[in-house]
C-alpha cells in the first residue's frame, strides 16, 4: 500500500519543490504534500501496529544514533527550539531501531506542535532501564485526558495548532508495547505534556 | 556533463529525474525496465545509474548483481520502499547508495555528485586518505581530525579507515562488522555500537550531535 501511495507524492512534491522556486505562494501546496507523506507513515505503522505484523528487531541501540535520526525528518517551525540533552555516554537500549524512531520522531512531532516555545529531549539511566523524557512548554495535558490521548483519533481539549494524523500518539504506546518499553504521560516542569519512555537496557559488548 | 541512466517503470518519475538531473549539468537517458536498461548499459557511456526496485519484468534486488558484473560505475537505487531490510539488501548486494521516494531533488543531485565524485578517485593502496577533515595514513597508523592527531585503538583505526574509504558513501552494519571484526562477528552489533562510540568521543566535535559519522537506524553508517 505505501509503496502505491509514495509513487504519486513523490511526484507531487518533486514537481511542487520545482515550481516553489518561482511561486513562493506554492509552498503551502508543498508543505501539505510534506504532511500527508507523514500521515501515510502513520497510517502504515497503524496498520501493521493492527494486523499484528510489527515483529520487532532488537538489539543494542545508541540513543544518540535514533534522536538524530528523528529529529533529521522533521521541521523544527520558526520561533520554537527543539533542545537535546542526550549524554554521549547514555546506557545503550534494546530496541527495534527502526520503529524506535518513528516512535520519537512522533512525540517530538507531537511537542512541536503544542509547544510555545521549547521542546526538550533528554535522557538519563534509571535502574535497569533508560528514560527518555520529551517535553514541551504547551497547554499540558489535563490528568483525566492522559489515558485517552494513546488512543488513536484522539485529540486533547483546545486541539492543536496544526493537526497531525491522529495516529501518532497511538503509535507511540504501540510500537512501545511491542518492544516492551513503557510510556508514562505527566505535566512537564515548564507547565506543557513530559512523556516518558522507558527502555530495557542494550548489551554493551567491547570486542 | 555525465549521462545517467534512469530506470523506472513510472513515466512521471523519469521526467522529474530527467528535470532534476538535468538542473544538475547532467545527461539523462531512461529505461522503463530490465531488459532496456541492460541494453543501454551495454552500449557504454554510462557513469551512473538510478534505479528504481519495482520493475515490471525483473526483480530489481536481483538486477543489482548482474548490472554489477558489466558495469563498475556507481549504482543508485530509489525506491518507493522504504523497508530498511531492503536497503540493506540492495547494499550487500553491490548498490553504492539509495534515495527513499518521496525525494528532494537537492538530495538526488547532491548524492548522484558524491558518488560520481568517489568513483573518479578510487584510493590506491598505501596512500593517505582522506574525507573531509579526517586525514589518515595507514603505512603509519595516524589519523588527524581538522590537523589534530587523534589516538586510535586499531579497531577504532580500523572502523575510521573503512568509513573514510568509503567516502561519504553508507556502509551496512554486517560490511563494518565483517570488515573490522571478522564474519563470525557479523552479527555482534553490539561491538559496532561501542566501537563507534568510543571513536565519536575522540573525532566529533559534540559526540552527542554527531556531524561527522552519521547512522541511519537499521541500516549502518556513513560520513557526513
Amino acid at each position: 500500500m505505501a509503496h502505491d501511495f509514495r509513487t504519486p507524492l513523490t511526484v507531487i512534491t518533486g514537481q511542487l519543490a520545482q515550481l516553489v522556486a518561482d511561486h513562493p505562494a506554492a509552498s503551502d501546496a508543498l508543505a501539505s504534500a510534506h504532511r500527508l507523506d507523514r500521515m501515510m507513515t502513520d497510517l502504515t505503522g497503524a496498520a501493521r501496529m493492527e494486523a499484528g505484523e510489527l515483529r520487532p528487531r532488537l538489539e543494542s541501540v545508541d540513543l544518540v544514533d535514533v534522536v538524530e535520526a528523528a529529529r533529521g525528518g522533521l521541521i523544527v517551525p520558526p520561533g520554537l527550539a527543539l533542545d537535546q540533552g542526550i549524554a554521549a555516554d547514555l546506557p545503550f537500549v534494546n530496541a527495534d531501531p527502526v520503529l524506535l524512531q518513528h516512535m520519537i520522531a512522533n512525540r517530538i512531532d507531537n511537542a512541536l506542535r503544542h509547544a510555545r516555545t521549547c521542546v526538550t529531549v533528554s535522557g538519563a539511566p534509571e535502574n535497569d532501564h533508560v528514560v527518555l523524557r520529551i517535553s514541551d512548554d504547551g497547554r499540558g495535558i489535563a490528568e483525566h485526558e492522559r489515558d485517552r490521548i494513546f488512543e488513536r483519533f484522539a485529540r486533547a481539549e483546545g486541539g492543536d495548532r496544526t493537526h497531525g494524523s491522529g495516529l501518532g500518539l497511538a503509535i507511540v504506546k504501540g510500537f512501545g508495547d511491542a518492544m516492551g518499553m513503557t510510556v508514562t504521560v505527566a505535566a512537564a516542569p515548564a507547565g506543557g505534556a513530559c512523556f516518558s519512555i522507558f527502555m530495557p537496557r542494550g548489551r554493551q559488548d567491547e570486542a | 556533463m555525465s549521462r545517467i541512466l534512469c530506470v523506472d517503470d513510472e513515466p512521471a518519475i523519469l521526467r522529474l529525474l530527467s528535470v532534476v538531473l538535468a538542473a544538475g549539468d547532467h545527461e539523462v537517458v531512461t529505461a522503463a525496465n530490465a531488459r532496456e536498461a541492460l541494453e543501454i548499459l551495454a552500449r557504454g557511456a554510462v557513469a551512473a545509474v538510478i534505479l528504481d526496485l519495482g520493475l515490471p519484468d525483473r526483480d530489481g534486488l536481483e538486477l543489482i548483481p548482474v548490472m554489477r558484473a558489466r558495469f563498475t560505475g556507481p549504482i543508485l537505487i530509489i525506491s518507493a520502499r522504504s523497508d530498511v531490510a531492503e536497503k540493506v539488501a540492495a547494499l550487500d548486494l553491490g548498490a553504492t547508495d539509495y534515495i527513499t521516494k518521496p525525494f528532494d531533488g537537492d538530495e538526488v543531485r547532491a548524492r548522484v555528485r558524491a558518488a560520481l565524485r568517489r568513483d573518479a578517485q578510487s584510493p590506491t593502496p598505501g596512500e593517505e586518505i582522506g574525507h573531509g577533515v579526517i586525514r589518515m595514513n595507514t603505512a603509519r597508523h595516524e589519523a588527524d581530525v581538522s590537523g589534530k592527531p587523534v589516538a586510535l585503538t586499531p579497531k577504532e583505526f580500523a572502523l575510521l579507515h573503512a568509513l573514510v574509504e568509503a567516502g561519504g558513501r553508507m556502509l551496512t552494519h554486517k560490511a563494518l562488522l565483517e570488515r573490522v571484526w571478522g564474519k563470525a562477528h557479523r552479527d555482534d552489533i553490539a561491538y559496532l555500537r561501542v566501537a563507534i562510540r568510543a571513536l565519536r568521543l575522540k573525532v566529533e566535535p559534540d559526540p552527542a550531535r554527531p556531524s561527522l559519522i552519521r547512522n541511519e537506524p537499521g541500516v549502518g553508517y556513513r560520513l557526513g
